[in-house]
């Protein structure tokens, strides 16, 4: 009899210690990252410039061709272009991306232009920095220009 | 315990080029040379002229045979459009045939895997624009119809023969044109990585002059003035570089040389002239110390103040000094005339 009871107790134990085990387990709910919106408010310059694969840089460093000075402001949906050089747009405008979280594209329209201008959106993070490259052929279309923007505020 | 390798390897022919690819590894295919090249100096433009090359490869294959496409590469300039006015054939102690252009999704074996270029890309990033100075030239590049089976140890001479119709552009050309052969089993590979062991021939062509009615276009001799990109449009970067050291009767004295525009032409038929000045804007700096080459990198629609409404579609220049003293074309007093093209 004693022995019974003792067998039932730890049942009833055991029972409580496995009631006590799954409701301690917690599920957890993993929250999906949000991928972010890619936001390009702020100034940009350049950091890298080239004509078919070659370096500009080298080549113009005067009052007139700058490409310290060049720099492209984005701001609320339009852009502002200061000591202009050849680029992909040669007037203000307004821009944007074709999907905030996953661009591929960026569009510019210059104001007073019904052609909008679109190109590849790369945008890849280089040490630690967010480096917009954008190609295009503001001239002939067999030369192809390649800027690289860095934000400076 | 044993892993059981039980791979199904999909499609018999890929089974096949991957056990001639393992094979490549250990193989010497081939010694290609090129020994002689037959082709005229002078041509007019539109009109079709015969090229031919005597060629020779030497095989040395561990077992094989080995099935390849014969390839040819030649190097024309890009007003040409050499892909569509060149129809390429030979004939071999192995068998004529034609050749057709090499795709261009096709990747030039030594490149793959790492650039993953084209035949054309490849060529030019391995031998360049050959013995000419402006960059306006292309390799075309053909292979043959059918493959060739190559067996080890036999020499197979050949003749290839280009037809060209030149000048498409209808302008006058100067140029030296290259070529290349090889096959499409090793491309512009080397045995074991060996340098003087090629599995290509490349050789230089001679100087060809094509007469046309159009604009002047000397691609391989030394010029007084030149630019790069050959070919620009108000909107463009361009470089111009002047050669000091082709200033054989001695114009220009001391090293403040600058651009001096007499006049541009618009499309709407309009003379600009007030662009002449001895600034920094329009100062050509020598490249480096020795090089007596100056250059002046400059944005023309910026340089001339144009309106977004002014297309420019020529310039009529000197090169002078501090003291006013000018170069002009062929070391004369003449201007040197640039048409804003793209063509």
């Amino acid at each position: 009899m004693k022995q019974l009871q003792k067998l039932k107790t730890v049942n009833v134990l055991l029972f409580v210690l496995m009631l006590l085990v799954w409701t301690g387990c917690k599920t957890e709910n993993v929250n999906p990252v949000t991928e972010s919106v890619k936001d390009l408010t702020g100034t940009w310059r350049i950091v890298k410039a080239n004509r078919n694969g070659t370096s500009l840089l080298p080549l113009v460093d005067s009052n007139y061709i700058n490409f310290n000075k060049f720099s492209i402001i984005f701001k609320d949906g339009s852009y502002t272009l200061v000591n202009p050089l050849p680029f992909i747009v040669s007037q203000n405008g307004t821009y944007s991306l074709d999907n905030p979280q996953y661009p591929f594209t960026i569009t510019f329209k210059q104001t007073g232009s019904t052609t909008p201008i679109s190109t590849a959106f790369t945008y890849p993070i280089v040490n630690g920095v967010r480096i917009l490259t954008l190609v295009f052929s503001p001239g002939c279309p067999q030369n192809t220009y390649s800027y690289s923007l860095q934000k400076v505020n | 315990m044993r892993p059981n390798f039980n791979i199904h390897i999909k499609g018999r022919n890929l089974w096949k080029f991957c056990a001639l690819m393992g094979l490549g590894i250990v193989l010497t295919c081939c010694v290609l040379q090129i020994y002689n090249i037959n082709q005229p100096i002078t041509a007019t433009a539109g009109s079709t002229i015969t090229i031919t090359t005597r060629d020779s490869v030497t095989t040395n294959i561990d077992g094989g045979p080995i099935l390849a496409n014969f390839v040819v590469g030649i190097l024309l300039p890009k007003g040409f459009a050499g892909a569509a006015n060149t129809t390429v054939s030979y004939t071999s102690t192995l068998g004529n045939g034609q050749m057709q252009l090499m795709p261009s999704s096709v990747i030039e074996p030594s490149t793959a895997g790492s650039t993953n270029l084209s035949y054309s890309a490849s060529m030019l990033a391995k031998f360049g624009i050959g013995n000419n100075l402006i960059n306006d030239l292309e390799w075309v590049v053909f292979r043959s119809v059918d493959q060739v089976s190559i067996s080890n140890g036999i020499t197979i001479l050949g003749n290839v023969n280009f037809q060209i119709k030149v000048g498409a552009d209808g302008n006058t050309t100067i140029f030296k044109p290259a070529y290349v052969i090889c096959e499409s089993n090793d491309g512009l590979g080397y045995f074991v990585g060996n340098l003087s062991d090629p599995f290509f021939a490349f050789n230089n062509g001679a100087r060809m002059t094509v007469n046309g009615p159009g604009d002047f276009n000397d691609l391989c001799d030394p010029q007084l003035t030149s630019f790069n990109p050959p070919k620009v449009l108000q909107n463009d970067l361009v470089t111009l570089t002047y050669n000091e050291g082709l200033d054989s009767l001695k114009l220009l004295q001391g090293n403040k040389l600058y651009l001096c525009v007499d006049t541009i032409y618009t499309s709407d038929g309009k003379k600009l002239t007030g662009f002449c000045s001895q600034t920094e804007q329009s100062q050509l700096l020598e490249t480096s110390v020795t090089s007596n080459l100056y250059s002046l990198t400059f944005w023309p629609a910026s340089f001339f103040k144009l309106s977004s409404t002014q297309t420019l579609v020529e310039m009529a220049y000197h090169i002078i000094d501090a003291k006013g003293n000018s170069v002009g074309l062929n070391d004369s007093k003449a201007p040197f005339i640039y048409k804003f093209s793209c063509n």
